[in-house]
């Protein structure tokens, strides 16, 4: 029997930290009320760590916590309190980037370390090195290569936890500080403004200005290491982790259900496993961006890059969330999230289903009176679905 | 009672291989090692070092070799033998980003001073003073910090400092190749060494090698006058940095400061007003929420 990965989901917020493990997270990761690299992310209290920390437990979950400030001077004295207050709400693990935050933790609490991949750990030795400080798991850098990955495994006791989706930094982690030069806002300690997907006039030092059919930009593609799953699960990496603490219900629902099934379906019975490309363009279309594995291969070339001139429109795919379902009328009650009409076709996905295909025949609305559009943000609505959905499973807007 | 004034040692970090005429006006020079080293633009291999350490030794002159790379696991085994040859050589010390500097040093008993040099993240003195207690003699300030957060972390912490004072400040590193794989994408031409981005009139210089690809602050950070503070206050070292300066201008710098006959607007004429005080005055932002 294969042992599963843990698959380790964002959640920026109480709600999401719910909904992200109704999808299958094992475990989620959460911003507290400081000293994390999300500061402009809504972030939670000490209560609502309390109250996600006795929902996640109460099923069997995990709750990291990033504590991945690289700190000044003036945020020493306040770290000690803050560990404590973190271990006092149910807090099973942070997530670690500068040392004196480990030190602080390891004297004071009895929190799970882990390491941030602000660290940039590449290597065996480095590894070796936070292993022997207590760290438990490392977040290895994202510029790891397989082999590397493999060697770490073998050779050290530390759990490994790997990105597997979203977005990419153009640049080694914790080697960015574009941000504090040209916004005056610091990269290291959560005021990020990605310059990474600003435009640029690039010029040669003669002065020769570049002009492609799109401006320079460090712009990357998002990371998705779907086909690669079997893979890292072989070689043994604990954690699988998904990247995105600002992304909304239906990106986190979306993602986790694909990676969920994926886990599941590789690890219960690995010979006969098929790779199914239809997920692909479920992941495409939520995030609305292309994604390529990066480094996990090897060499990162130009069909990394993300030369689009950020033409991107919002996405409007996510179509209403399933709120209740009548087993004798077949009927489902919705609430609408975006425009749809008679006659589109639909998906319908959640933690219990295969993903059901609908095409929307009849609308009923709050009167029981028969509609064609639902426009209106929030609108409940009903439909006569022939199949079984439960609350909490969500409908798209079916793509080619 | 007069004053006795701490002597600051002034560092350069050469950007063109031929430093004899920078030597005389320094107290210390930081090389890169070829393939193990960013941010410079000429790196150096042992035989370069084991010349210009003789020179520097007769003048009792300091030399520092910077490994501050992240390494991948196959670069290990390399590392490990140049830091042991740096060490027979018995330079002054190895400036360091990737931790697994300071775990070789340790598990190979390698006896060599090394400087913790994690650039962005050189913050605080409690996590200087951790890097001392693991094995590091001395450490490399962030740009990014206020001159009152260096001069706090110099009352707190026993390491010598070596504060970073003239020069463009790095800004990125990745290991993609951002300027190759954009020209290749667009099938553009006119490839150098260096190259500058701009946004709303700033100019940033931007190389892509074989390491991968690195940004640079567009002024150059002129910290003169805070030099002549930083002596009062006890910094040990002050760090001059001559990428994207001429030779000529950068000399004119350095002696100025060696003999501490200059100042903020002659080094700021000297470059053509290109200048700024970098972080020295201007604290970064974040928003953290005050928490009850």
């Amino acid at each position: 029997m294969i042992k599963k990965p843990e698959l380790l989901a964002p959640a920026g917020d109480l709600e999401r930290l719910k909904w992200a493990i109704e999808y299958g997270a094992d475990a989620v990761y959460i911003g507290g009320p400081a000293l994390g690299l999300r500061a402009n992310a809504k972030n939670f209290t000490f209560e609502e760590i309390k109250e996600g920390c006795h929902y996640a437990h109460e099923r069997g979950k995990r709750v990291h916590v990033t504590v991945n400030i690289v700190l000044h001077n003036k945020e020493i004295s306040l770290v000690k309190d803050y560990l404590i207050r973190l271990e006092q709400c149910g807090v099973d693990t942070i997530i670690v980037s500068d040392p004196t935050i480990i030190e602080i933790a390891k004297a004071n609490t009895n929190l799970e370390i882990h390491l941030s991949t602000q660290q940039s750990t590449l290597n065996i030795e480095a590894c070796r090195f936070w292993e022997q400080q207590g760290v438990k798991r490392i977040v290895l850098g994202r510029e790891t290569r397989k082999e590397e990955i493999k060697e770490i495994i073998e050779k050290t006791n530390l759990e490994i936890e790997c990105f597997i989706h979203g977005a990419m930094c153009a640049s080694m982690s914790g080697r960015c500080v574009l941000s504090n030069f040209l916004t005056a806002r610091d990269a290291n300690r959560g005021g990020c403004s990605q310059i990474c997907r600003w435009d640029f006039d690039l010029y040669n030092d003669q002065l020769k200005h570049f002009v492609g059919e799109q401006p320079f930009t460090f712009c990357s593609k998002d990371l998705s290491m779907l086909k690669y799953l079997p893979d890292m699960i072989d070689m043994g990496i604990t954690s699988f982790k998904i990247e995105g603490r600002m992304r909304s219900i239906y990106y986190i629902a979306t993602v986790l259900n694909v990676y969920r099934k994926v886990i599941d379906d590789y690890c219960n019975n690995p010979e006969s496993y098929q790779y199914n490309i239809a997920y692909e363009r479920i992941l495409r279309n939520c995030a609305n961006r292309d994604s390529v594995p990066q480094f996990f291969g090897g060499e990162n070339d130009s069909t990394c890059g993300y030369y689009n001139g950020r033409v991107e429109v919002s996405n409007q795919d996510f179509l209403g969330v399933i709120l209740d379902y009548n087993e004798k009328t077949k009927y489902a009650t919705i609430e609408q999230r975006n425009y749809f009409k008679v006659g589109d076709t639909v998906e319908i996905f959640g933690p219990q289903l295969h993903t059901i295909t609908y095409e929307v025949k009849e609308i009923l609305d709050e009167k029981k009176e028969f509609i064609s559009v639902v426009r209106h943000p929030r609108q409940i609505v009903q439909m006569k679905i022939e199949e079984r959905v439960y609350p909490n499973n969500l409908i798209r807007i079916k793509k080619d | 009672m007069k004053t006795v004034k701490y002597m600051t040692k002034i560092m350069a970090m050469p950007a063109y291989p031929n430093i004899d005429d920078l030597i005389d006006q320094t107290d210390a020079i930081l090389l890169g090692y070829k393939g193990m080293s960013i941010n410079f633009l000429f790196t150096v291999d042992l035989e370069y070092i084991e010349h210009i350490l003789s020179i520097l030794k007769g003048k009792k002159k300091q030399l520092f070799v910077a490994l501050n790379k992240n390494f991948h696991s196959n670069e290990l085994e390399s590392v490990k033998e140049v830091m042991q040859k740096l060490a027979d050589l018995q330079i002054d010390g190895i400036l360091y980003y990737d931790v697994a500097v300071i775990q070789m040093k340790k598990e190979y008993q390698i006896d060599i001073p090394l400087i913790w040099g994690a650039e962005h993240l050189t913050t605080n003195y409690a996590t200087m003073n951790y890097w001392n207690r693991h094995g590091a003699d001395m450490a490399y300030v962030s740009g990014e910090i206020t001159k009152q957060e260096i001069l706090e972390i110099k009352k707190h912490t026993n390491m010598p400092l070596i504060v970073p004072i003239l020069g463009h400040l790095p800004m990125f590193v990745s290991e993609r190749h951002e300027i190759k794989n954009y020209l290749n994408h667009f099938q553009l031409n006119g490839q150098s060494s260096v190259y500058y981005m701009e946004k709303e009139e700033n100019r940033y210089p931007i190389v892509d090698n074989e390491e991968g690809t690195f940004v640079y602050a567009s002024h150059i950070l002129n910290g003169y006058q805070e030099y002549l503070e930083f002596q009062e206050k006890g910094i040990d070292y002050v760090l001059c940095n001559e990428n994207f300066i001429d030779r000529d201008i950068f000399l004119k710098i350095i002696t100025l400061f060696h003999n501490q006959n200059g100042s903020d607007e002659a080094i700021d004429t000297l470059l053509d007003g290109n200048t700024d005080k970098g972080f020295f005055y201007k604290e970064t932002v974040y928003q953290v929420k005050h928490y009850d």
